[in-house]
């Protein structure tokens, strides 16, 4: 790897390289390609692709219950929609309705996941400004929503709970006492968090101002998640199309999306810190005011021809699952949308205008469900070289040009 | 699918009741306004609720396109499906329309040997990745997209070979070989 | 716990510097390697400590079921560590490929790719799993090393036999 200590914050001319991932002067294929002028971002390109694992062919030879347990796998964060989802498309297609205990359950384990999701995205997002012992506090606290989800279901991460026709495991009644005890230490963790985010000035200054993305732009990229409500887009699948026990939820009127106007960063740390202590007020409310009965229903395997459109509100965004079955036991096709998959073409613009150091903010910010391993190619526009740095190394510069150039005003 | 169960359809129409009654204004409008655009048999409403599907022809998708953000407000898209029907290959738009609180499907057929349709990037940016997506996996191209380029599948994949078809037949063995039974020899390094 | 304080010994020969790479994992495997790390079960106290780069690492730990891109940028990640370089393969997809067996873009496992050592099933395993894999290698490198365990902590044994205690709720309580 070269270092780039020598270089100048003259402004060049600007030139746009063309490279693909198939330069040869490139070591391994770019995924960002980020065109710099100093350290102002002109221009940023996504290529994506290297999750790609064939997930929807191989749905089509797999049987219906098979495939739930393939498509929570796509997503090891967010999991518990992926599999929520699927088995809700699969009833709507067979129009079956499953009984009421079967939704609030499948109600709850979404909420939890959002909870989990919403912490771990918290702790990264103070690693990546370099903030290290916030994010092992949000890790250690997350511990608390990760043993409750291991009480209902089983296991940390991917629980699996859903089945065609409701939900495998109960809620037993003895557990209800500890969860709202879990749910009450977590709701006074995530108030002390909302405080660090928004009076802790380290971490403030870091994250306002940066990465905005306008309201229009937002609505006309497609934007989904947190990302466009905090860019004040009123998108939210359980307030616009709720289905599960989303719908009495929405009925006593006690909960109401969280908007945010700022249209950057810091918009939309504070729409994922409120929405996790709102997700925690929802988890109360399913707990309290479970019905009793039944938790699944007997559904035959061969589904009616019929195709649904099945929505769900992950902690991304919006996730959609189309399933067309065939009268068979397997689908005839199913498309899943990831809600990453549709706020790279938003991140791409919110990239420009910014300063590199921001990048590992703004990337982190939409949410994004890779590892950190990815790398950034930095085109220096000037001495026209290009290297190859590692996001963490991205990382580590970024907060070294901040505690030399003090911030700037907002 | 086949001819022999071409009465049973993968459509559910729902009743023209009070569950569905805004569903059904908008379709109407809808055929109404645009009566020659849309193929007027295929557009139903969904049993379930929130939910319409439209079908479209490939060359007034556009102007059906421009006159729903025009007169509905549509600015919400979702995603856009391909489907293998046999004979034609079909795009699906998923769209949201966000007051109406109603999701609608606008799909588009077009022939296997000619599967060409008019892209709609320019309207609405937001579908750019995957129309790149729609033609690398099943060779449906929307024409006019301002950067196409491979973005899901690997480098080194065949041009012609369009992996979400049912007619392909997997003719590397892809699908066998990813089935390991034990660590490969020494010799891959 | 008997194998802690093996552990523990076995640390003081080498505290191994882990490197991490997701090769088209769902990130399940992933989060519980952080959460290895994290102040719940720690594993910094034994000293392994997750690095950057792949030049500074001993142990690689590699998840997710290899797909078609990444198995160049996988291959030459390895070829980038200096011997002695340990691979541990965590996750039943790094393992086999899991549940995307089958699937045309994965080639089904850690193993057609780069050589392994230690294999840590589970989807995903558990943090206490991932550790517990981790131990497993270093008795690998002990012995390798030359070191016997019997050296370093002369109370060595076989850790006892789980015994199976039904207590009055009917669970069954194994002891490790």
């Amino acid at each position: 790897m070269t270092s780039t200590n020598n270089r100048t914050v003259v402004i060049p001319p600007r030139v746009t390289i063309p490279i693909g991932p198939q330069h040869p002067a490139l070591k391994e294929p770019a995924m960002f390609k980020l065109t710099v002028e100093g350290e102002l971002i002109v221009d940023a390109e996504v290529n994506i692709g290297y999750n790609h694992r064939g997930v929807e062919k191989l749905a089509e030879s797999n049987t219906h219950t098979q495939n739930l347990y393939l498509l929570a796998r796509i997503c090891g964060i967010c999991s518990a929609t992926h599999n929520g989802n699927y088995a809700q498309a699969v009833e709507s297609a067979a129009e079956v309705e499953i009984p009421e205990r079967a939704k609030y359950i499948r109600t709850l384990i979404w909420e939890l996941d959002r909870i989990h999701s919403h912490i771990l995205w918290l702790g990264v997002a103070f690693h990546e400004v370099g903030f290290d012992t916030a994010f092992m506090y949000t890790w250690r606290d997350r511990e608390v929503a990760m043993d409750m989800l291991e009480s209902i279901s089983g296991n940390r991460v991917h629980h699996d709970m859903n089945t065609v026709g409701g939900v495998r495991r109960d809620v037993p009644d003895e557990l209800v006492p500890k969860l709202l005890r879990g749910f009450d230490k977590l709701k006074e963790r995530m108030r002390y968090y909302r405080d660090v985010v928004l009076h802790e000035k380290t971490f403030w200054d870091r994250v306002a101002g940066v990465g905005i993305l306008e309201t229009d732009v937002a609505k006309k990229m497609g934007a989904v998640g947190p990302t466009a409500r905090g860019s004040n887009v009123p998108v939210d699948v359980r307030f616009n199309d709720p289905t599960q026990a989303y719908t009495p939820m929405m009925d006593t009127g006690d909960f109401e999306m969280i908007l945010n106007d700022r249209c950057d960063v810091a918009a939309r740390t504070i729409v994922r810190v409120e929405e996790t202590i709102q997700a925690i007020e929802m988890c109360s409310w399913l707990v309290k005011n479970m019905p009793d009965g039944p938790i699944r229903e007997r559904v035959r395997p061969r589904i009616q021809p019929n195709e649904v459109l099945a929505r769900h509100e992950a902690p991304r965004g919006e996730l959609i699952h189309y399933l067309v079955t065939n009268g068979t036991d397997k689908p005839e096709r199913i498309k899943v949308r990831a809600p990453t998959h549709a706020n790279w073409v938003s991140m791409a613009h919110t990239l420009k205008g910014n300063y590199l150091a921001d990048a590992p903010i703004i990337l982190a910010a939409i949410d994004p469900c890779y590892s950190c391993t990815d790398r950034v190619v930095v085109v220096d526009a000037d001495e026209q070289k290009m290297e190859l740095v590692p996001l963490d190394v991205l990382r580590v510069r970024a907060n070294k040009w901040y505690k030399e150039n003090p911030r700037r005003d907002e | 699918m086949s001819d022999a169960e071409a009465e049973v359809t993968e459509r559910r129409p729902a009743e023209r009741d009070e569950l569905h009654k805004r569903e059904y204004d908008l379709l109407d409008t809808i055929l109404q306004d645009m009566a020659d655009a849309v193929v007027a048999e295929e557009c139903y409403v969904h049993v379930q609720p929130r939910r319409v599907f439209v079908r479209v022809h490939p060359d007034r998708l556009r102007e059906f396109i421009r006159y729903m953000q025009r007169e509905h407000d549509m600015w919400q898209v979702s995603t856009l499906s391909g489907r293998d029907l046999g004979d034609d290959l079909q795009a699906n738009y998923h769209f949201f329309l966000n007051d109406k609180k109603i999701a609608i499907t606008i799909k588009v057929n077009v022939p296997r040997d000619k599967p060409e349709y008019p892209s709609i990037t320019d309207l609405v940016p937001g579908v750019d990745f995957v129309e790149n997506e729609i033609r690398e996996m099943f060779g449906i191209v929307p024409v006019g997209h301002p950067n196409p380029r491979r973005c899901e599948l690997p480098e080194n994949w065949p041009g012609e070979e369009y992996p979400l078809r049912k007619d392909w037949a997997d003719p590397r063995g892809l699908m066998k070989r990813s089935k390991t039974t034990g660590p490969r020899p020494k010799e891959e390094l | 716990m008997g194998f802690l304080r093996r552990l523990v010994d076995k640390a003081k020969i080498k505290s191994p510097w882990v490197f991490h790479f997701n090769s088209g994992g769902c990130n399940g495997c992933d989060i519980e390697i952080i959460a290895a790390l994290m102040p719940r079960l720690d594993l910094e106290r034994f000293g392994v400590k997750l690095v950057g780069s792949p030049r500074h690492a001993d142990i690689m730990l590699c998840t997710g079921p290899v797909t078609e891109q990444i198995k160049p940028r996988l291959q030459r990640i390895y070829e980038q560590m200096a011997e002695p370089k340990y691979v541990v393969a965590i996750g039943s997809c790094a393992c086999s490929g899991g549940v995307f067996r089958g699937a045309y873009n994965v080639l089904g496992g850690v193993d057609q790719a780069i050589p392994v050592t230690a294999y840590v099933p589970g989807c995903p395993p558990k943090p206490s799993a991932i550790m517990y894999g981790a131990y497993q290698l270093l008795q690998v490198l002990a012995e390798i090393m030359g070191v016997s365990p019997k050296e370093l902590a002369p109370e060595f044994e076989e850790p006892p036999a789980p015994t199976v205690d039904t207590t009055e709720t009917g669970a069954e309580v194994a002891q490790t």
